[in-house]
């Protein structure tokens, strides 16, 4: 139980849309320094997950803990001052800000975003700061050269990139990462990967990661969790649970277990 | 000459109001249809102030922009759970509430016969001082209004435009940004507001219709949505076209219509073939 002082728990969540249970009764610990990755069919309910820890929906039971402290309160809006950060599986970049400033407006605590800071050194400052910052974390992804481009204007695959370099960048401890590499081309996946290992290991941040690409899964994850029809069906050692018959015969199928 | 100077004041003024009102429309994407009201209050408490009550007038412009940016930010608060075409439905009843209260305030200040008698300081007392004056508080206001969109804040009002949601995942309250600059463009209208007044040496109800709200909607659309040189452009373009109707010898009991169809051909055009304006960097359908 020590890991619940350390990283995101959810315990024992229960949730349903009306009539319709999504899941009933689940816990998921994802430790700092690791990602837990969550997979599952679709519709098995592993958004409504990230949605619920981020305070869309309220659970019917049970709760949601930060470094062993226990949500309350949270909204949208304030996830970040609870620590936590999520992507979204459609990319929701600006479109009209540059790469860049994507990033920069994702930065927390920023003395230029009152009108006070218009008039303080500080502000200017920090800005200079934050900028060197934000293209350290698009060279992290090779969008350095991007920086200046509207981000409306990258395509899919940058601006996949781009949300999650700006969910990184907002220095949240526990990241909810909702299927960072749907619709990304193949060539991109190493970047996401090299993402997730150096930004977000490295760091020591907590990573909830929702993914239909075992392959992205096998290749960063440190445990996994399989939700299917509501329940957690196996959930452990990444290697162990890819191998469960169980999760192969409900989930994975037998072509993938080949 | 004095005819001149009336219409370079009368630019000033308006484009401070147009300044402001690109802040919430151009970059924030709030669709307001209301900036009239702010515009009346403060030509109203300036006025008041300084009519009925003798206080300065710098001192009453002040007062008259700090009301109106309060006024702003009271009536934005309960229009934050609407949005898209409700919210601008409800910004024009804020301007048809506005009209009446100016309208009904009679007899204490005079009511819908208007304010006379501006006890205004000599910076504002002669024509040649007033353009002068006028023009360079709208030139500091422009400045501000750039340092604004080019800072952090404006980034973060470009961002509450494109997607609210998305800045709310990233742990920023949309709504703060749209309150903070609500209030600060409404602020700055009421400072308009009394100027507009000390230009005008008279106000009454009727200068703060809808008309006044579309107005500044026509000049920020053909100067250009989210920009500073755009608010300047559209007020300049539109009041020296206006102008130069004179000059083509119409009755004048045709000059009144014949602008405004001009005006509503400008924003049909406008809305087909150019939406961002003459220098526009945005447009509603982005």
């Amino acid at each position: 139980m020590t890991l619940r002082n350390n990283g995101l728990y959810i315990d024992r969540l229960s949730m349903n849309f009306g009539g319709v249970v999504v899941f009933e009764d689940i816990s998921i610990e994802a430790p700092s320094s690791k990602v837990t990755a969550c997979i599952g069919p679709n519709g098995a309910g592993k958004t409504t997950i990230i949605n619920i820890v981020c305070g869309v929906f309220p659970p019917r039971t049970g709760k949601v803990y930060i470094d062993g402290v226990q949500l309350s309160g949270v909204r949208p809006f304030n996830t970040v001052r609870y620590g936590l950060c999520r992507s979204f599986q459609d990319v929701r970049i600006f479109p009209s800000l540059t790469a860049i400033e994507n990033v920069l407006v994702a930065m927390p605590n920023q003395g230029g975003e009152s009108l006070s800071g218009l008039f303080l050194p500080g502000g200017w400052r920090q800005e200079r700061a934050n900028r060197e910052r934000a293209r350290h974390l698009l060279q992290a992804v090779a969008l350095e050269s991007a920086a200046e481009r509207a981000a409306g204007e990258l395509p899919f695959g940058q601006q996949k990139l781009l949300s999650l370099v700006r969910a990184i960048a907002t220095g949240a401890r526990v990241l909810l990462l909702d299927e960072p590499a749907a619709g990304l081309e193949s060539d991109l996946i190493p970047h996401v990967v090299d993402l997730i290992r150096s930004l977000v290991k490295a760091e020591g941040r907590a990573t909830f990661l929702v993914e239909h690409n075992i392959e992205l899964v096998r290749q960063v994850a440190d445990q996994i969790c399989v939700l299917q029809a509501g329940r957690i069906i196996a959930s452990g050692d990444v290697q162990r649970v890819l191998d469960d018959q169980t999760v192969i015969r409900e989930y994975l199928g037998q072509v993938y277990n080949v | 000459m004095e005819h001149l100077l009336y219409i370079g004041t009368l630019i000033a003024v308006w484009t401070i109001v147009a300044l402001a009102a690109n802040l919430v429309i151009g970059y924030t994407g709030m669709m307001s249809m209301g900036q009239a009201a702010y515009l009346g209050v403060g030509a109203y408490v300036t006025a008041t102030l300084n009519i009925l009550l003798g206080v300065n007038f710098y001192l009453a412009l002040l007062i008259g922009s700090i009301i109106a940016a309060v006024v702003g930010a009271i009536t934005l608060l309960p229009l934050l759970r609407i949005g898209g075409f409700y919210f601008a439905l409800a910004t024009l009843g804020i301007n048809f509430v506005f009209f009446d209260i100016f309208h009904n305030l009679a007899p204490r200040v005079e009511g819908s016969e208007g304010l006379y008698g501006l006890q205004l300081p000599d910076l504002l007392a002669s024509s040649a001082p007033r353009f002068a004056t006028t023009v360079a508080v709208a030139i500091a206001c422009a400045m501000l209004c750039q340092a604004v969109v080019t800072s952090p804040l404006g980034r973060a009002l470009r961002a509450t435009r494109d997607r609210p949601d998305a800045l709310a995942a990233l742990g920023k309250d949309p709504r703060r940004y749209q309150v903070l600059i609500w209030t600060f463009a409404a602020g700055l209208t009421g400072l308009a507001g009394g100027l507009y007044a000390a230009t005008l040496f008279y106000i009454d109800p009727t200068l703060f219709t809808l008309d006044a709200s579309i107005l500044v909607l026509v000049y920020i659309g053909v100067g250009g949505l989210a920009s500073t040189t755009g608010s300047v452009l559209g007020v300049i373009l539109l009041i020296a076209f206006n102008e130069s109707l004179r000059f083509l010898g119409l009755p004048s009991q045709f000059v009144g219509p014949f602008q405004q169809a001009i005006y509503g051909l400008l924003l049909i055009l406008l809305m087909i073939f150019r939406r961002r304006g003459l220098v526009g960097k945005y447009d509603f359908t982005e």
